[in-house]
This record gives structure tokens, sequence and C-alpha cells, in this order.
């Protein structure tokens, strides 16, 4: 069976300048895949070349087994997309823009305006220019779902959206999921898509430098560790530690092993503070960047 | 056809208030100063001549047949094509740029909808808007050449002169939309569309004011020229070609321009 969604080697510059090179994705049909990585890592370029917004350089790019530039239409009757931030035309109440955009598919979408409006108690009959950012996107998020996609593209979609909202966004995410649509969910922040996420692949600079199970990450991620004690720690060392800083009483590290052998050395310790995290997405890529450093 | 509809929605209202005011100012013209106009002659001629010709001319003034109908109709036809490429370049630029003011690229072209079909839907309800607007001046042109023409009637010269107004349109209508695709960002329409419409203004009236010939082929207000379809029976050819040339030209641009671009995120 033919991936949601394939890339291979896909390539795009922009005059000179980069936007991502020889991009290898496969994402299985059902799933729910993250794409995370720092701002101008190329998760939109990769998504808009997807889209048909932007031409490849090289490389190929397949939706359902179906080429992205050739074969646009077809696909996009069967995607919906939820762009970062969402602007809709001047002067139209959300009903109106959510008619005019399922006018564009050969199906009925009334009933499922209503229930998707419903589910995100959704005032319909406002005007979108009156409504809060959170609103606004509630709309983009109708919008793309109205027409029971086979599979939604998700581009940084939570930004605007308050704690709450976002949960109810999580569970239409996964309802749309159990329908059997796939879902393809970029974003910066490593929390939101290890929330929902199968399998997510890494993007940096352009090219992807991870491609891994969230299980897996999981177990392998770096946490954040620090501590104050009551007299300085001289000379801390630990298995798993890496790049320890050490000021007066306080230290801190990245570590990745066992918990269970932490916990252990920091109980040894005459400790005032400790503080375990999870590490911002631009210190794990930093460790991306050591391993590539290393392999030279 | 969703987006022809959606596109004549959102637009026909300023076209409507273009064709009143453009009309308006035919019939005002004609019906309101033309008798009167006539009647002074001499005082006319006379105020007329403590300018230089030049000036006359840069006002649309052919001093020749400025005295008969077809000569006062022509001399209005600068300020119904200041108006109409106002109306027609402010079309375009609307229709072609709305996504791109709106940030609403995204939303227009992730529809299951090729890029040309978009194209060709927007540019349908433009012209539709047009005819519809020309078919208003052109009717209301006939009738007031019943009206306040002597005898005898040349209907199809009248009409050939009052149809210079639609292609002079066509091409500003392809101007606009040029801009508004080739534009990184559109910030007015109102206000690019009044730029571009007095800048056929000052070309034309450069035109007329240094009488040089090479000239013409740059000037879009006359390419079409109404005076000569009314007293000659029809346009001068190598100028309508070169119109029709440039617009055609222009709208290819656009459209491979609206098929090809790369849409950039926000």
């Amino acid at each position: 069976m033919a991936y949601a969604i394939e890339t291979k080697k896909l390539t795009k510059y922009y005059g000179k300048a980069r936007g991502i090179v020889d991009v290898d994705l496969a994402v299985e049909e059902g799933e729910i895949f993250g794409f995370i990585g720092p701002n101008g890592a190329g998760k939109s370029t990769t998504i808009r070349t997807l889209l048909g917004l932007i031409k490849k350089t090289g490389g190929s790019a397949t939706i359902f087994g179906m080429d992205c530039e050739k074969e646009k239409v077809k696909i996009l009757s069967e995607v919906g997309y939820l762009p970062g931030e969402v602007f809709y035309y001047d002067n139209m109440r959300a009903i109106d823009l959510l008619r005019y955009s399922a006018s564009f598919y050969k199906k009925d979408c009334t009933k499922r305006i209503a229930e998707l409006a419903d589910a995100l108690s959704l005032d319909l009959n406002k005007k979108i220019e009156d409504m809060s950012l959170g609103n606004k996107k509630k709309v983009g998020i109708v919008q793309g779902l109205l027409h029971a996609p086979r599979l939604i593209i998700l581009d940084e979609p939570t930004s605007g959206l308050d704690p709450l909202m976002q949960r109810t966004f999580f569970d239409l995410i996964q309802r749309e999921n159990e329908r059997g649509a796939t879902v393809l969910f970029s974003s910066h922040i490593l929390g939101e898509v290890q929330r929902i996420c199968d399998r997510v692949a890494i993007i940096k600079e352009g090219r992807i430098v991870d491609l891994r199970s969230i299980d897996d990450l999981r177990k392998n991620s770096y946490k954040k560790v620090s501590f104050t004690a009551e007299q300085p720690v001289a000379d801390f060392s630990l298995a798993g530690a890496a790049q320890i800083a050490q000021e007066g009483t306080a230290t801190s590290f990245l570590y990745s092993g066992e918990i269970n052998a932490l916990l252990k050395k920091l109980a040894d310790l005459p400790l005032v503070n400790a503080d375990i995290s999870e590490p911002e997405l631009e210190e794990i890529f930093l460790h991306y960047y050591e391993d590539g450093e290393a392999a030279k | 056809m969703n987006v022809y509809r959606f596109e004549l929605r959102r637009a026909w209202v300023g076209v409507a208030v273009w064709t009143l005011v453009i009309t308006g100012l035919l019939v005002g013209l004609i019906a309101g100063a033309l008798p009167a106009f006539l009647e002074s002659r001499t005082a006319v001629e006379h105020m007329l001549e403590q300018f230089p010709p030049a000036f006359a001319a840069m006002f649309g003034m052919q001093m020749d047949n400025l005295f008969s109908f077809g000569g006062f109709y022509a001399f209005g036809f600068l300020y119904y094509a200041l108006f109409g490429a106002i109306m027609a370049s402010g079309i375009g630029l609307d229709l072609f740029s709305r996504e791109k003011r709106e940030k609403c690229m995204d939303f227009l072209l992730t529809k299951p909808r090729a890029r040309s079909r978009l194209f060709l839907e927007k540019l349908l309800a433009a012209l539709t808007m047009l005819l519809g607007s020309n078919v208003i001046f052109i009717l209301a042109s006939l009738a007031l050449y019943r009206a306040y023409a002597p005898a005898p009637l040349l209907t199809e010269r009248a009409l050939l002169a009052a149809s210079s107004l639609l292609w002079i349109e066509l091409l500003f209508l392809a101007i606009g939309a040029c801009s508004a695709v080739f534009a990184r960002k559109v910030r007015s329409v109102s206000g690019m569309a009044t730029a571009i419409g007095f800048a056929g203004f000052l070309l034309s009236a450069l035109h007329s004011l240094l009488e040089e010939e090479k000239l013409r082929y740059i000037t879009p207000f006359k390419y079409y020229d109404a005076a000569k379809a009314f007293f000659d029976g029809g346009f001068e050819v190598r100028y309508a070609l070169t119109g029709a040339a440039v617009t055609l030209l222009l709208m290819t641009a656009a459209y491979l321009r609206y098929i090809r671009a790369d849409i950039p995120a926000l």
C-alpha cells in the first residue's frame, strides 16, 4: 500500500537560500506523525511543497501515491490543512466562509460544519474579523476538517489556543485519527508532539536529522537537571551526564540514562533544591548538533 | 464556478458605482453641456485662443471638430477613459490580489482547484463586470447620439466609437491584474488604481502636448481613438493592434505568474 506521504530527496531552494535538502519522509496511513524542529528549520517549506503552494527544486513527493505537483487537485480534495496563522476574507461571517470553503468539495459538508462548530463551541454567525485569535483559529480548524479529509496537515496549529482549547483540539484530532485520517503535525514544541504523535521526524537546518517513535524518543531523551547543594560539590560526575556546568553551590547538566541512577546519585548529595525537567527543543538539538560534529 | 460567483458578489457594487459615475458624466456632458456649448461657439473659441493650442489638446480638445456631436463626444472620452481605466485596473487589482491582501492565499490555493481554473474564473468575473458596465455606457451613448446628433445617423460608427472605452478598459484590466500578481504586497487597491489611471491620463496629455507620433505607442488612452472611429469609421489599425497585443501580453504574463508563483508562508 502506498504511504500517506512519501518524499524522496525532496529539495527546495529559494534562489540560493536553503529551504530543505534531501528530505526523506514516509508517513503511513492512519498514523499521527510529528514533525519538529526550531523555527526556520524547513517544516513549513516541506508542508508547503506537499500542498503545491511552492514548487520543489528536486526530489519527489507523493501523497497517497499521487504526485504532489501533477495530481495536486486530486490530492487536495483529500487533504485538510490548518496553517499556523489564520486569516480570512474581510467582512464575512464564519458560516459564509465555511460555506464557501465547502463549495470546493463535491460533498455536502453542512452536517460536519455544525458538528465541528458545536464541538469547538464556535458561534458561526459572528463576523470573522470581530473574533478573538482563538476563535479565528477555530474557524480554521472547522475549515480544515469540514470535508472529512483522509490526510490532515497541521502547521504549528496550537499557537493562539489556550490550554483548555488545546485539549479540545487534540481530542478532535485524535477522533479524526480514529475515523481513519492520517495526521501530519508540525511544531516546535516537543511536548505537544509527544502528546499525540506515534512517530516523529526531527528537522534541522533543512535536513531530517532523526526519525523515531515517540516511545523511543522518551527513553533516550535528555533531561535537564539542576540542583543546589549546601556546599559546592567538587568534581561532580555521573555516567550519562553531559555539559556539566558548576557555579558556586549550583550545578546543572543534561542527563541521558537510567533515571534511578540519577536519583541515587542526587540522594547522596546535601541538596537544598533540585529540578529535573524536559529540555527545550533547542537543547535537544544541541545534542544532535554535537553528534554531527563527533561523526566528522 | 463558485469562485466566479464569489468574486462577482464581492466586487459588483464598486463597479456599479463607477458605471454610474462614467455614464452620469457622459449624460451630463452631452445632454447638459453640448447644446449650450454649440450655441456659444464664438465665445468658447475666443476663450480658447487665449491659451496656447497645446493647452486645449492636453485636455482632449481637437479644435477641428470640437463643435460637433462626434468631436464633443470624443473630447469627453479622455475623461471616460480616465475613470474607466481607474475602474478597470481597480477590478484587476482587486480580484487578482484579493487573497494576497487578505492573507488567505493558503486558504484558496489549498482547495482542490487548479490555479489555472482559479485564474480563469476570476478573469471571467472581471470580464462580466466590464461588459455589464460597457453595455450600459454604450446604450447611453447610442441613446444620446439619437437624441442630439444631426441626421444622417451612422449608428455603426457611434457604436464603434463608444466601444473604444471597453477596449481601453480591457487593457487596464490586464495592467491591474499584472500589478496584482507581480506586486509583493498590495496595500490599497483604490490608491494603486487611481495612480495607474492618472498615469494613463498623463501619458495622453504628454502625447497631445508633444505631438510625437512614436509616443502614441505607449499611450493606452489613444490606442482606440473614439474621434477616428466616429469620423472615419475605424480605429487606426497599428495602434489598435498595439493595444490588443499589449493587453494579451500582460494578461498572459499575469496568468503565468499566477499559476507558477511560490506562495511564501506568512
